[in-house]
């Protein structure tokens, strides 16, 4: 694997996968997920992609999609029941935010040729 | 519930979106001003030839590409294809023609590999700083 590859591969797992830890270990262990659960990281996941994307289109979207879900997530807390649809919904918009940022982070590690790590 | 919806309208949009951005990038369904998308951060691909091609072609290759760069500025960079690369230089808009051709051999001149067991290079590739250049005609 070349380095664009690595660094490409190396901002996936940071960036993607390591956020959906808690999710996918809360499915490892109890073999189902919640709707809080689910709306709470998707709430996260929006915020952390708004944050570590370049484009503002990208950056603007996924800072409204996390404050909706952010007050999905205050709503089943206050009705201490599920919402309809919001298992599906959610893992529906972690799935488009994953996929949309593996492209952004393909032009920018792999056609860029941009670092990953810029740590000093 | 109508919450959630939303979410889910809006992530699926923005995914589109960022499908169509990212095909115009790799070279599909490009539009026709995708070129003064790109002006905005101009920028100009090099490619690495420093492996491949002896010093003199290399030379006369950095000119061609100092020469293809001062195009490219004249014909206001609409046509920037120059493909994928391996090196990538940023050049802000307003930057004289002279200063990019010095940018494309100082890139070239930095960015050459090292080779193991490689013979001692010659040190006739310094590049002049365009200070020191002689002045252009218009």
């Amino acid at each position: 694997m070349n380095s664009k590859m690595s660094e490409f591969t190396v901002a996936v797992i940071f960036l993607l996968i390591f956020p959906l830890l808690p999710l996918l270990f809360e499915f490892w262990i109890s073999g189902t997920l919640t709707d809080s659960s689910a709306v709470v990281v998707a709430s996260m996941y929006a915020f952390s992609i708004a944050f570590a994307t370049r484009l503002k289109f990208v950056f603007a979207l996924a800072l409204l999609v996390g404050v909706i879900f952010a007050m999905a997530y205050g709503a089943i807390m206050i009705k201490a029941s599920s919402l309809a649809h919001a298992l599906p919904c959610s893992v529906f918009t972690i799935g488009a935010f994953f996929g949309a940022h593996v492209m952004e982070r393909y032009k920018m590690h792999v056609l860029d040729g941009d670092q990953f790590f810029t740590l000093k | 519930m109508l919450l959630v919806f939303a979410g889910c309208l809006l992530s699926g949009a923005l995914f589109v979106s960022v499908l169509v951005w990212f095909l115009r990038q790799i070279g599909f369904a490009r539009s026709p001003n995708y070129g003064k998308i790109s002006i905005s951060h101009l920028e100009t691909c090099v490619e690495k030839v420093w492996d491949r091609e002896p010093i003199d072609a290399l030379l006369a290759r950095a000119d061609a590409l100092a020469e293809r760069s001062k195009l490219l500025a004249e014909q206001t960079l609409a046509k920037m294809e120059w493909g994928q690369s391996d090196i990538i230089l940023k050049i802000p808009l307003g930057t004289p023609v002279h200063e990019i051709e010095f940018l494309f051999l100082s890139a070239m001149t930095a960015h050459k590999p090292k080779r193991p067991n490689q013979a001692p290079e010659p040190t006739a590739t310094a590049v002049t700083p365009p200070a020191a250049q002689e002045p252009r005609q218009p």
